[in-house]
């Protein structure tokens, strides 16, 4: 996993952000406009995508969904990351396509970590064959 | 409060006592009582008129008008003077005067003095046992409004019970039997157990509390409260010298053929308030639960065309979302923990049809009876839910997963 994509429209944590990753030797392509990011992701194709769930014009759950629509995003680890914590987030996020459901504040080493391992898995499919193959 | 002196002896001893000082002084001292101005045995009977009545004035009267005469006697050496001259004449009327008259009305306000405090007498005597009554009627008000109070409550108990378990989910009756016992008889750890189709082994379903080592799985073969339970069919207490992973009280679920569907138990019991009332509340949500739970088994076997994809136990992704965001609620609530795995999958010159099918012949011998699992073919991936599973034990799950599909493959 080399590129990653991030959407906030914090722009303080947005940088923040961008510059840990690209500490961790991540290309990192940084938005805080999610209409604008939806069309740059697609275009870019990146490893994984790390997006906030509360922005104006296009929720975190309307961006993954539409992302999750595209059919070369199917191995895009999306994690959606929020301070809200209520009950029927989880559901929801998992509904839209997103991989995570991060509560804010969270360890960025972890995040990390766990975008590792979701790509690493998700380019790791189960393959079902015909028994008799 | 009026001075009252009933001690009638000790006037006459005061009376004996003044008259006899009297007449020492008069003999010591040779004193002339009669030249005196105001005469002083004026207010030997006045005094004794007005404070003890006509008797004792009288009495004093007569006491001063011999001290008189006998003064007069030593003075002029006769008698004859006293009571021709008015001078004289006038003390004695006065002396008798005083105490007549005075002494009446002294005797009479006395008299309605007394008839007065025997009313008052009467009068707190009455006070005394209406204030007996009205702290009785306090406490009768206070039994009643207790009562109303209660019976008050016993409907919203029941209405909160039944508001609870009217759902047609049993997922959300599950969760609604754990809030009752928690909120009403005040249970500090909740377990639920559902009974396997065979009858023979409990799988852990819900439970809340501090107490989170009960096993996932029962085994009723072996002596247990839970197997006393599924026998006698009625609430059993924890026998002494049971683990405390043993419930201290557990209760059956049962269905309209008085089958058991399900084990309720409950610890960390508060025993001051653990009382009838309470274990007649447990027995009814244990009754109304089971009834609740027959009636949503019989919905959800129908539904379960929808529930599922044809011919599979796969679930259909909506409804294995609203699964999930029951077990989010319990995990919110009762800190219960559980464990939701994304595999991805892909068909490999399959139709989908096909692959759930053989999906489905593979997952079911390692799924328990609680778990779900699930294809969501918007994610390309296969989720799975497995309730009161540490969240810890994911990649082991995944890898027992992964491994059970590639043998299946190549088997």
């Amino acid at each position: 996993m080399n590129h990653l994509a991030i959407v906030d429209d914090d722009i303080v944590l947005l940088h923040i952000l961008q510059d840990i990753f690209e500490v961790r030797g991540l290309q990192v392509s940084a938005f805080n406009d999610p209409v604008a990011a939806l069309k740059a992701i697609k275009e870019l194709k990146p490893d994984a995508v790390l997006s906030d769930v509360l922005m104006p014009n296009l929720t975190g759950f309307e961006l993954c969904r539409e992302l999750r629509s595209d059919k070369s995003f199917a191995k895009t680890p999306i994690f959606l990351m929020s301070a809200k914590h209520s009950i029927g987030e989880l559901s929801k996020s998992m509904m839209s396509g997103a991989d995570e459901y991060i509560i804010k504040p969270f360890q960025i080493d972890e995040i990390y970590e766990q975008l590792k391992q979701f790509y690493k898995k998700k380019n790791n499919p189960i393959i079902i064959r015909p028994l008799d193959s | 409060m009026i001075f009252r002196q009933n001690r009638s002896w000790l006037a006459w001893c005061e009376l004996a006592i003044l008259l006899a000082v009297l007449f020492i002084i008069h003999m010591v001292y040779n004193m002339d009582w009669l030249n005196w101005s105001p005469n002083p045995f004026i207010f030997v009977v006045l005094y004794f008129s007005l404070r003890y009545g006509t008797r004792i004035g009288a009495a004093s009267a007569v006491g001063a008008s011999l001290l008189h005469i006998l003064t007069y006697l030593q003075i002029n050496g006769d008698l004859y003077g006293l009571f021709d001259q008015w001078v004289q004449a006038k003390w004695f009327v006065c002396y008798w005067g005083i105490a007549l008259f005075v002494g009446h009305v002294s005797s009479d306000l006395r008299f309605r003095y007394a008839i007065l405090a025997d009313e008052f007498e009467d009068n707190k005597q009455q006070l005394a046992k209406m204030d007996t009554s009205y702290h009785d009627l306090l406490f009768v008000k206070k039994a009643l409004e207790t009562k109303v109070v209660g019976a008050q409550e016993s409907m919203y108990t029941l209405y909160k019970i039944a508001k609870a378990l009217d759902s047609e989910d049993s997922e959300i009756i599950f969760t609604d039997a754990v809030r009752l016992c928690k909120d009403l008889i005040q249970a500090g750890s909740i377990v639920i157990y559902r009974m396997s189709p065979g009858g023979d082994v409990l799988r852990l379903k819900v439970y809340y509390g501090a107490e989170a080592h009960y096993p996932s799985t029962v085994f009723l073969d072996q002596p247990s409260l839970y197997a006393l339970v599924c026998k006698e069919k009625t609430v059993q207490i924890r026998q002494e010298g049971e683990s405390a992973a043993i419930p201290m009280l557990a209760g059956p679920l049962l269905d309209e053929n008085k089958q058991i569907i399900g084990i309720i138990g409950l610890n960390g019991l508060d025993f001051v308030a653990l009382n009838k009332h309470t274990m007649d509340l447990f027995r009814l949500i244990l009754t109304w639960m089971g009834e609740s739970c027959v009636k949503a088994f019989q919905k959800e076997q129908k539904l379960n065309e929808q529930r599922y994809f044809p011919n599979t136990r796969v679930m259909k992704p909506d409804y294995f979302y609203a699964k999930l965001n029951e077990e989010t609620i319990r995990a919110t609530d009762f800190a219960q923990k559980f464990l939701l795995l994304q595999i991805p999958i892909e068909f490999s010159e399959m139709e989908e049809t096909d692959a759930l099918i053989e999906i489905n012949g593979l997952t079911q011998q390692m799924l328990r009876d609680e778990d779900a699992i699930a294809y969501d073919s918007f994610r390309g991936e296969l989720l799975f839910l497995l309730p009161a599973t540490s969240p810890e034990l994911a990649s082991r799950i995944e890898d027992r997963i992964r491994d059970r599909f590639n043998r299946g493959a190549l088997e």
